[in-house]
């Protein structure tokens, strides 16, 4: 018994962490993944945890300059832990009006305009294990008045930005009144 | 005085056809063209300069303020001092999100020595801090028994949908 134990710990030291995932499951076959003539540092090269595809980092605030500067520490302490920011951009304020009435009367009060500007990381291909510590680093960090969010890309996120095309509309608009585009026929080639 | 009503003329479907597919066409040719000009980023208020701003900016152009010697050196010795403040500061940051990765993986080396079940349901994504919401601090906290007036918040960002005027 104590034998078993005392082997266990040697091997537990003398282990290095992580051959691949993939080979530890596949623990007695003789033959190697992705075919014999493969090289073996592609393999190594994969990621041994599972890794969220696109993340959106999203900070929004009434104080702008405060909201650059946040995600300037974002983009730094996501480079230092050595996830990949792909890209940052800013998407145009929502601009609030705001009323207040006087009591018991709809007589208006004050009236305040007030934007709320909003920018964006993007971080891809984030390892599982990294993401608690990421959440962790940004709430400790986040500065007066900014609400953070962290969700997954969506192609609706990509469309918000740009100006959209009213004619564009128009057209794809028609075509589908009219029944979709056409089928085209295979060209045969001569 | 009404004519006799004219016989309408039967018109061959395969022609009828022929002519659906050439007004598709044309359509589909025009969707190309626009779609090859690449489309336009809205324009972000906060970077904008205010046109009021631009057409005045020859008046509002200064000299620079001459600076003696002698402050200017303490300048550049307080930026000294200050960007040293700041290094230490992000080194302390930097050390650490290193420490915590660090005993993360000691922790998961562990962990899978001592069961492989339980180290696959660690490394597996969370669906509960995703999304995750994090709000920041507020300036002061919130008056107890605050009467809020009554008010209403309207949206009024400009909605690129609807053109700005409206053809009669």
């Amino acid at each position: 018994m104590q034998s078993s134990v005392l082997r266990r710990t040697l091997l537990g030291i003398l282990k290095k962490p992580g051959p691949t995932l993939c080979c530890s499951r596949r623990n007695n076959t003789n033959y190697t993944i992705g075919g014999l003539w493969e090289p073996e540092y592609l393999e190594a090269m994969k990621s041994k945890v599972p890794l969220y595809d696109t993340l959106n980092i999203q900070m929004k605030g009434y104080d702008y300059p405060l909201l650059e500067s946040y995600q300037k520490f974002v983009h730094t302490i996501a480079s230092n832990m050595d996830i990949d920011v792909e890209e940052c951009w800013a998407t145009p304020p929502q601009n609030f009006k705001i009323n207040t009435f006087k009591p018991n009367s709809t007589v208006l009060d004050k009236e305040f305009k007030l934007s709320l500007y909003e920018r964006n990381v993007q971080i891809v291909d984030m390892p599982t294990t990294l993401y608690p510590i990421l959440l962790s680093a940004l709430s400790a960090s986040v500065p007066e008045g900014v609400t953070v969010t962290v969700h997954e890309h969506d192609p609706e996120h990509e469309e918000v930005r740009y100006i959209p095309d009213l004619e564009l509309k128009d057209l794809k608009d028609q075509l589908t009144l009219m029944g979709g585009p056409r089928v085209e026929k295979k060209k045969r080639k001569k | 005085m009404a004519e006799p009503l004219k016989k309408k003329k039967r018109i061959d479907p395969a022609v009828l056809r022929a002519r659906e597919e050439r007004k598709k066409k044309k359509i589909e040719k025009q969707i190309r063209r626009l779609e090859k000009n690449s489309r336009q980023l809205k324009p972000i208020d906060e970077l904008e300069i205010p046109p009021a701003v631009f057409d005045t900016l020859k008046q509002r152009a200064r000299e620079p303020t001459v600076i003696s010697h002698e402050e200017m050196e303490e300048r550049a010795l307080l930026l000294k001092e200050w960007s040293l403040y700041k290094m230490k500061e992000r080194m302390n940051d930097v050390q650490l999100l290193d420490k915590m990765i660090i005993s993360q993986q000691k922790a998961m080396d562990e962990l899978r020595l001592e069961s492989e079940e339980l180290y696959q349901e660690a490394l597996a994504m969370d669906l509960n801090v995703m999304p995750f919401t994090i709000k920041g601090p507020v300036h002061t906290p919130p008056i107890v028994n605050y009467d809020s007036p009554d008010g209403d918040y309207t949206n009024i960002t400009k909605d690129w949908f609807q053109p700005l005027f409206v053809k009669q």
